[in-house]
């Protein structure tokens, strides 16, 4: 359906990614007429260049030199593969206070960043709700795990989780199919890390990729580069799941191109609907809804409300509490290692990377005991194996058949861990709009003033230390061990800039992502975070979604809203 | 209705045009051009090139090496949309090892037999892990490049590495060795 500018819709869903496309479903389900207004176009997943090998590739995937810093400098997941999957940073620019930093990763397309995501899928828990009750710091969620677990369920039984059950209290599980095999490396470090005495437990990554084909949707076919955009939909990526099932109730109307700009308020101060720019033509439009739903990425929502300034609304819309904009978080990301496995050496060379899902090493710290120099936990992500391009080459001394024959002996050796962790909700962590600069269609940007703190430099050093410790119990051999932590939004997890709370002074949503402020007014993305977890939101963001979708269903049925 | 077709006709009134454009964008992306001619190095500079990378990788009895990838024809095309540091790097590099062999020997490298090359190899490759002299660098640019060149090449990829992804399968087999398991 064309979008209708004098009809008033029951929902504007602000966004069509992980947290817009699963409300879009929900509430086109649940009888609601909605309209979807994502800022980008839509990409033909035929077009994704999912199977291109580097010899195809004018760059062979490295890229032409200097594009990247002059065009995507900080869109480091990015590749030549995957261009149109990430915005532009010439129309794109944000700025950062001196002395802080913020690495903002975009996607500007139907699907948005769950395009290209890690799919990495795992539940929280009351250890993450109820932090705070555990070790005195910050706020609770005024959810408990009881509150959220029905749509984690729903959820996970719509997209697919191919995981393994594990019976762990604080990692609870879901609704799984049977998880992806284990490679040889992955085994043995299943094997290996429960001896180091840390408490080290390795488990099939909780992947939201499909190990089987469940409600007409594609199984994985193992090709391996997920992260370009998969060709026949095989993960939860919003644009072969969420968005086509709201669009088979009839009630959907998708409107790309669209850059929100700013909610419209009427002379109560109560949102009418949206101001939007097309993103060709330039050209201002006014789309009118009950309900305004901003599930644009957590910083985008933020960044949308800020930018809401009417009379009834100064400091932006919906933000009496003044904590718009604050504890904004990121998840740890930096400390990794990498190394070869000798025991694999000069094996058969199998398809090892194409099911792109390694292992986790389930959080182990402050679970059962309190660390002494830092609260929270962190989870490690690895996986082994031959990969297509061997990049551990460049660290082989040599030249000549020698040097060939040893990169070709340890083809299938390879074995790398990364780290995800809590980075903590802290209020001097803030974006704010940047008054001076504006995108490419005149809206004002985000300025960012974030650092990463003692607890986190703490939690970093940790995870270091036990990586270090593991690579040398797997007797790896050319180890690499990176202990940078890296700047907040590297681990591209923004989150908690219109936290929810139980007490309007120091929130903006209430516990159903509805504002404090305004009940026609919802947030459903990471914006909504109250902590940030020990590792990735999305499956988070996604029950969320869900719940608060059900709830305004509800409130529309009871005449609430 | 099937899904991806709703979703078609969802974005079609507004969107097909828009589609077509992403649409094309990526595939004048993943065009190469088919009969590659130099761009920055001279042909002299492409022959010792050549040599070079093939001396780095070089044909065994497994599969053939840098020369037979083109690996030089790829380090053409990066050097000549790097910056001038960079191009300056390969240039000068280029020409001090072109001096080191008349130096040592009086002839050009390539006019060197495998023995006086390999002597000017094992030089310029002493600290790898810390070069210091222009050609020590020089060897670390060359040997970074030759590695991204050749392992992304068919060559590289499908005869030497015989690399078994990148292609949809319909199963994925895991680790079938009980000594790695628990």
């Amino acid at each position: 359906m064309t979008l209708d500018l004098k009809k008033t819709y029951d929902a504007i869903v602000v966004g069509s990614g992980a947290a817009g496309g699963v409300a879009a479903k929900e509430l086109t389900e649940g009888g609601l007429d909605v309209l979807v207004l994502e800022a980008g176009p839509e990409l033909e997943p035929s077009t994704f260049l999912s199977h291109r090998w580097p010899y195809e590739m004018p760059f062979r995937g490295f890229d032409k030199p200097g594009d990247k810093d002059k065009i995507y400098p900080h869109q480091w997941t990015s590749s030549e593969y995957t261009r149109p999957l990430y915005i532009d940073e010439r129309e794109h620019p944000y700025t950062t206070a001196p002395g802080t930093s913020w690495i903002w990763v975009r996607s500007r397309c139907v699907g948005g960043k769950i395009l290209h995501w890690s799919r990495n899928a795992r539940r929280l828990s009351d250890y993450d709700f109820k932090a705070a009750d555990r070790d005195g710091y910050g706020e609770n969620w005024p959810i408990t795990y009881k509150d959220l677990a029905p749509y984690y369920d729903k959820l996970e039984s719509f997209v697919g989780v191919s995981a393994s059950i594990e019976n762990i209290p604080h990692l609870p599980d879901g609704k799984y199919l049977p998880p992806f095999p284990l490679n040889c490396g992955e085994r043995i470090v299943q094997k290996v890390a429960p001896t180091l005495g840390l408490g080290m437990r390795v488990i099939p990554k909780r992947a939201a990729m499909r190990s089987r084909s469940i409600n007409g949707l594609a199984a994985c076919h193992y090709c391996g580069h997920c992260g370009r955009g998969c060709d026949i939909g095989a993960f939860w990526n919003s644009i072969s799941d969420t968005i086509p099932a709201a669009a088979v109730t009839g009630r959907l109307t998708l409107r790309p191109d669209a850059v929100v700009r700013e909610i419209v308020v009427d002379n109560n101060g109560e949102p009418r609907g949206v101001s939007f720019v097309d993103r060709l033509s330039k050209k201002d439009y006014q789309a009118k809804g009950r309900v305004i739903v901003l599930g644009a990425s957590a910083l985008e929502s933020t960044r949308i409300m800020l930018n809401s300034v009417s009379r009834h609304w100064p400091d932006g819309i919906a933000n009496s509490s003044g904590v718009l904009g604050h504890y904004l978080m990121d998840n740890i990301g930096g400390p990794n290692v990498s190394g070869l496995l000798p025991q694999l050496r000069d094996r058969e060379v199998v398809n090892e990377d194409g099911k792109a899902s390694g292992v986790d090493i389930v959080p182990y710290r402050n679970i059962d005991s309190r660390h002494p120099k830092f609260i929270r936990s962190y989870v490690h992500e690895g996986g082994s194996g031959a990969r297509v391009f061997p990049g551990f080459a460049r660290s082989m001394s040599g030249y000549g058949q020698k040097f060939k024959r040893t990169v070709r002996s340890y083809y299938t050796t390879p074995i790398a861990f990364g780290t995800r962790g809590e980075m903590l909700a802290r209020f001097q962590n803030y974006a704010e709009i940047d008054k001076d600069v504006a995108d490419a269609w005149g809206i004002p940007v985000l300025k960012f003033n974030c650092r990463m703190s003692d607890n986190e430099r703490e939690m970093a050093k940790d995870a270091i230390q036990n990586l270090k410790a593991l690579m040398e119990a797997l007797g790896a051999e050319n180890v690499n061990v990176r202990d940078r932590l890296m700047s907040p939004g590297y681990a591209i997890h923004g989150m908690g800039t219109a936290r929810m709370g139980a007490d309007p002074k120091k929130s903006v949503l209430n516990k159903f992502n509805q504002a404090h402020d305004l009940k026609n007014l919802f947030v459903v993305d990471g914006a909504c975070f109250v902590t940030s977890g020990g590792y990735g939101p999305t499956l988070s963001i996604g029950a969320l979604a869900a719940r608060a979708s059900d709830y305004i269903v509800n409130q529309m049925k009871t005449g609430e809203l | 209705m099937k899904r991806r077709t709703a979703l078609k006709l969802v974005a079609a009134g507004v969107a097909a045009e828009r589609v077509q454009v992403a649409g094309r964008h990526l595939i004048a992306l993943a065009q190469a051009p088919a009969e590659y001619k130099l761009r920055f190095f001279s042909d002299e500079q492409n022959a010792l090139l050549d040599c070079l990378t093939e001396l780095i990788i070089p044909t065994d009895d497994h599969s053939p090496g840098a020369s037979e990838a083109k690996v030089s024809l790829f380090i053409d095309l990066m050097v000549f949309h790097s910056k001038p540091d960079v191009q300056d790097q390969w240039t000068h590099g280029l020409r001090a090892l072109e001096n080191e062999s008349r130096e040592r020997f009086r002839k050009p490298f390539l006019e060197c037999d495998a023995v006086w090359q390999d002597q000017i190899m094992q030089t310029i490759s002493r600290n790898e892990d810390h070069p210091t002299t222009e050609l020590e660098k020089f060897f670390r640019i060359l040997k970074s490049r030759t590695i991204d060149g050749y392992y992304t090449s068919e060559i590289g990829i499908h005869q030497e590495l015989q690399y078994k992804g990148n292609r949809p399968q319909a199963e994925f087999v895991g680790c079938i060795h009980p000594e790695h398991g628990a």
